[in-house]
């Protein structure tokens, strides 16, 4: 059998140097690559094509959680990090099993064993990475987006969203830094957006409240909404009410 | 602190009861005696204890303005002697004209004239007396208050304990420690060593502490070395940190572990937001009848943090404030690159906390 190309990924280099001890004793495994950050961790996942990926959650500037949503087809996961109130959304993510630092060798085998089965599924049937939602507070609310484009990794204040437009199985994120395809539905930003800020004024729209510079009736139960940077979006009648709600 | 009279609806009718009361009686007395005709001893008993009462809400002010928390005792007493004069002029002059201009009868001003001296010790006897409940009750309200805030205190001594506590087993902080401590001791046993030391001795001395404790600065900033050096051990020369303290500061007093939350944040939101080195600087200088201690961080100006800051602040913030008296102790500033957090801690702490 082929070794398992495993890539780590942690901001720090003592949790990168254990896991590296601990893999080295297993000779089923081989290491591809070491990345301290999830925007390295991106570019190396595409580029190496690793089997496996031993993942922290807590890094700087964007989480595992959020760096796996940049993945298209996100390797076979172990995380690796210092506390569980993460466990369930690990599972969610399809990540196959969940190492609470600091955890023995013996933990790490069993874990590999894990994967390995794993591997073997996937070559028959190749499943598709599962969506993972990220929200980080307490109240699951965003409090920022991560997005892609090219090789380019961008965290985006949710504040600094114009608007949302949805697409057919995706949506188009509309901010101060330029407009992002991401793999999300609608209704998940709905429910993960601030309410109070952002408002469902069409089908297809998102609009936050802040940017808002005009509402002129276009027709009779259609509206067009300007932002204050010029777009015009449609508003529904349902839409409307919405809004008007929000702007009392 | 509200006015007595009009704080509540009761307080007002058991004012009002005094006054009327007293006229009532008094234009009951004149008539029964013969000494006045009804209608005019009632209209001469109302107008002047109506406007008794109307002034003497104003000796509120007289005695706020009086306070013996903040004034010597001899001025009090002058101010509200000259107060009693004016308070008694003032009635029987306007209460004259108004009750004259009601009742239009040379008899009555004889009536006036006659009894000037009884109703000039009447006015200032009645303004003695409501001196002394308008004192009594600055008194209870000061006492409420006190106890308030003393309750507010112990309070946050509670919340503090408990965030000291948590920031201990905070488990990014507890057991990513303990993960490099595992990592180390099969690379750098040596290493290993130090740093199960000095979490140890990091952890001891936020336990022991009493949490309303004074401290000297040196003793407070000889913590936030262990916490320091064990963060250093993790993030190595991504962490640069510096204490710039003039030679006096030293062994000024501080509130223990104020300044523990800073670097804590300093860390969080420095450190491990960004992958380049961040330096922490804590600069103490003493100032006349204060000591003033900056905390500066440099920070990823294109990081989004997960969570809101500000809750530790604003507790430091609290804590200053019930120790010293004042809400403007601690100053934030957010430059480009940089945060900066100064915290003033005035010479002297306010007396009820000694």
């Amino acid at each position: 059998m082929n070794k398992i190309r495993t890539l780590i990924i942690d901001d720090e280099s003592l949790a990168r140097d254990l896991l590296r001890h601990y893999l080295s004793k297993d000779e089923r495994v081989e290491i591809v690559g070491e990345c301290s950050n999830g925007f390295e961790g991106v570019l190396a996942i595409q580029e190496l094509t690793p089997d496996l990926v031993f993942l922290d959650i807590q890094m700087p500037k964007i989480t595992g959680f959020e760096m796996l949503e940049l993945v298209p087809n996100p390797p076979v996961i172990i995380f690796s990090t210092a506390y569980d109130q993460f466990a369930i959304r690990a599972f969610e993510a399809n990540a196959i099993d969940y190492l609470l630092k600091p955890y023995p060798f013996e933990r790490v085998v069993a874990a590999l064993n894990k994967a390995v089965e794993k591997l073997k599924n996937k070559a028959t049937s190749p499943e598709i990475g599962k969506l993972i939602e990220t929200h980080d507070d307490e109240s699951g609310m965003l409090n920022r987006v991560v997005v892609k484009s090219g090789r380019k990794i961008q965290v985006i204040p949710v504040e600094s969203i114009y608007y949302i437009e949805s697409q057919d199985d995706f949506v188009m994120i509309y901010c101060a830094e330029g407009h992002f395809m991401k793999q999300k539905t609608m209704k998940f930003f709905e429910q993960h957006l601030d309410q109070k800020q952002f408002v469902r004024i069409h089908r297809s729209y998102l609009l936050n409240l802040l940017y808002i510079s005009e509402i002129q009736q276009y027709e009779k139960d259609s509206w067009i909404v300007l932002t204050k940077q010029g777009a015009k979006l449609k508003v529904s009648k349902a839409g409307y009410t919405n809004l008007k709600e929000r702007l009392k | 602190m509200e006015h007595p009279v009009t704080s509540s609806r009761i307080s007002g009718l058991i004012y009002w009861f005094f006054p009327i009361a007293i006229g009532i009686a008094q234009a009951v007395f004149n008539s029964y005696n013969q000494i006045l005709p009804v209608t005019v001893a009632f209209i001469d008993g109302l107008t002047f204890s109506l406007v008794l009462g109307l002034l003497g809400v104003a000796v509120w002010y007289v005695v706020r303005y009086n306070d013996p928390e903040k004034s010597a005792l001899f001025q009090i007493f002058v101010s509200h002697f000259a107060a009693a004069v004016v308070f008694t002029s003032l009635w029987m002059f306007s209460s004259g004209i108004i009750s004259k201009a009601l009742i239009d009868d040379s008899f009555y001003d004889h009536y006036l004239s006659d009894f000037i001296t009884e109703r000039i010790i009447g006015g200032l006897l009645f303004y003695t007396l409501l001196v002394s409940i308008y004192y009594t009750y600055v008194y209870s309200q000061h006492n409420r208050e006190r106890q308030l805030r003393e309750s507010e205190w112990q309070l946050q001594i509670r919340k503090t304990q408990l965030s000291a506590l948590k920031s201990q087993i905070n488990p990014h902080f507890l057991f990513n420690t303990l993960n490099s401590i595992a990592s180390l001791t099969l690379i750098n046993p040596e290493k290993a060593h130090g740093m199960v030391i000095a979490l140890s001795d990091f952890m001891r001395y936020s336990l022991r502490k009493q949490q309303d404790d004074m401290v000297t600065l040196d003793v407070e900033l000889k913590n936030i070395g262990l916490y320091l050096q064990i963060e250093k051990i993790r993030f190595g020369n991504n962490l640069v940190y510096r204490f710039d303290v003039e030679e006096e500061c030293n062994h000024h007093l501080i509130p223990n572990l104020i300044l523990q939350p800073l670097f804590e944040n300093a860390i969080k939101y420095g450190v491990y937001e960004t992958s380049k080195p961040v330096e922490i600087i804590l600069e103490a200088r003493k100032l006349p009848e204060m000591m003033e201690i900056k905390v500066v961080n440099d920070f990823d100006p294109e990081s989004v943090p997960l969570k809101g800051e500000g809750v530790g602040l604003v507790n430091i913030n609290d804590r200053l404030r019930l120790l010293y008296g004042s809400s403007r102790l601690l100053t934030v500033e957010q430059g480009e690159t940089q945060f900066s957090i100064t915290i003033i801690i005035p010479d002297i702490v306010e007396s009820i906390h000694q």
